[in-house]
């Protein structure tokens, strides 16, 4: 088709807007392989380099948190166990502390009617030793009382002659 | 009991004076006791020259001349010798030991008991005799009876010869009475 007013000649007016120029395409095509060798060389690399240590970071901090977890729980386990042992340390504790106050307020009873026993023996005993105290010295009484008398008799009536009676009686009698 | 000093210096006056006087030996060793005797009674009167002859401070010379001066001419020459060589040993404080020993001694010899004999009062010499007389037969001994007297006694005697005690007093029969009794008490 031609444009009216325009004369028309060999190469229409869009072929060089739409032309396929070879140089164009080649030039295109080392600028674009130019580009990618510069990125392989001087880009990659480093974005690679960037990208690895991001993963390994997250791999670690995965590992970290993994890590973290299994002592969480391995605290808790432990933990847990620490608590029972406790309780059943705490519950030996109590039940030792019951079966030593039972022993204790055994020996403490024990004592306690043992000490009794000695006093009510050694109040018996004093009260008997008062007793026989007591009778010894009425039975003294008695018998110095009688001797007094006798004596006071004896005094009074032994004269001379009963008194050379005596001693010649006591002359013949011995041996 | 007496102790080997007492023995041994009573011994050796014993035996000076029996050798000495073979034939009378008993009246000499007699007078030598009444002697003893006589010098225990003076040094048992007179303390202080006991202390005297004991003390350290007079020289032993002083001492000496003290007993010559005190009984030369009044005790046979064997006692002022024996009291001096008391006073040269240290040992005239044990006189009276000494002639306790001696009078055993001559007791023994001559077959002598001393008793002692303890009444409300003085014996009638009846009694005396009876109780000599009697311990007489019994001991076959010749007996020398001294007299104590001791009102508490009430009646009876007791008597008294070495160790031996024969009690014959109220006094004790009264003792003896209130023992029975206390015991007789329930």
């Amino acid at each position: 088709m031609t444009m009216p007013g325009i004369i028309a000649t060999a190469t229409p007016w869009y072929t060089s807007i739409v032309a396929i120029d070879p140089v164009t395409i080649v030039a295109t095509l080392v600028n674009t392989l130019l580009i990618v060798l510069m990125y392989r060389f001087f880009v990659h690399k480093k974005i690679t380099a960037i990208l690895e240590k991001r993963r390994e970071l997250i791999n670690k901090e995965t590992a970290d948190a993994t890590k973290a977890k299994e002592s969480a729980l391995a605290s808790e386990k432990e933990y847990l166990k620490k608590l029972t042992e406790t309780k059943n340390e705490a519950r030996q504790i109590v039940s030792e502390a019951v079966v030593k106050a039972q022993e204790r307020e055994s020996e403490i009873i024990r004592a306690a009617k043992e000490e009794a026993g000695r006093i009510r023996d050694k109040a018996t005993e004093e009260i008997e030793r008062e007793k026989k105290r007591a009778i010894n010295e009425i039975k003294n009484q008695i018998s110095e009382l009688v001797i007094m008398a006798a004596q006071k008799v004896a005094e009074k009536e032994i004269n001379k002659a009963d008194n050379e009676k005596l001693i010649e009686n006591f002359i013949v009698k011995i041996k | 009991m007496a102790t080997s000093f007492e023995k041994v210096y009573s011994e050796a006056l014993f035996s000076l004076v029996s050798e000495s006087a073979a034939d009378g030996a008993q009246e000499v060793l007699t007078n030598m006791l009444s002697e003893l005797k006589a010098v225990e009674q003076i040094f048992a009167d007179t303390p202080e020259f006991v202390k005297l002859m004991k003390t350290p401070v007079v020289s032993q010379e002083e001492k000496l001349e003290l007993i010559d001066k005190a009984f030369s001419g009044n005790v046979c020459e064997y006692l002022l010798n024996f009291l001096k060589v008391l006073v040269s040993n240290h040992r005239i404080g044990g006189f009276e030991r000494v002639v306790r020993e001696f009078r055993q001694r001559y007791n023994n010899a001559f077959g002598i008991m001393e008793i002692t004999v303890t009444a409300t009062a003085p014996l009638s010499d009846d009694l005396r005799g009876k109780i000599k007389a009697k311990m007489e037969t019994l001991t076959n001994k010749t007996i020398l009876l001294s007299e104590k007297v001791d009102t508490t006694l009430i009646g009876g005697i007791i008597l008294d010869y070495g160790s031996t005690r024969l009690d014959g007093s109220v006094k004790t029969r009264l003792e003896a009475l209130k023992n029975d009794i206390t015991n007789i008490i329930a």
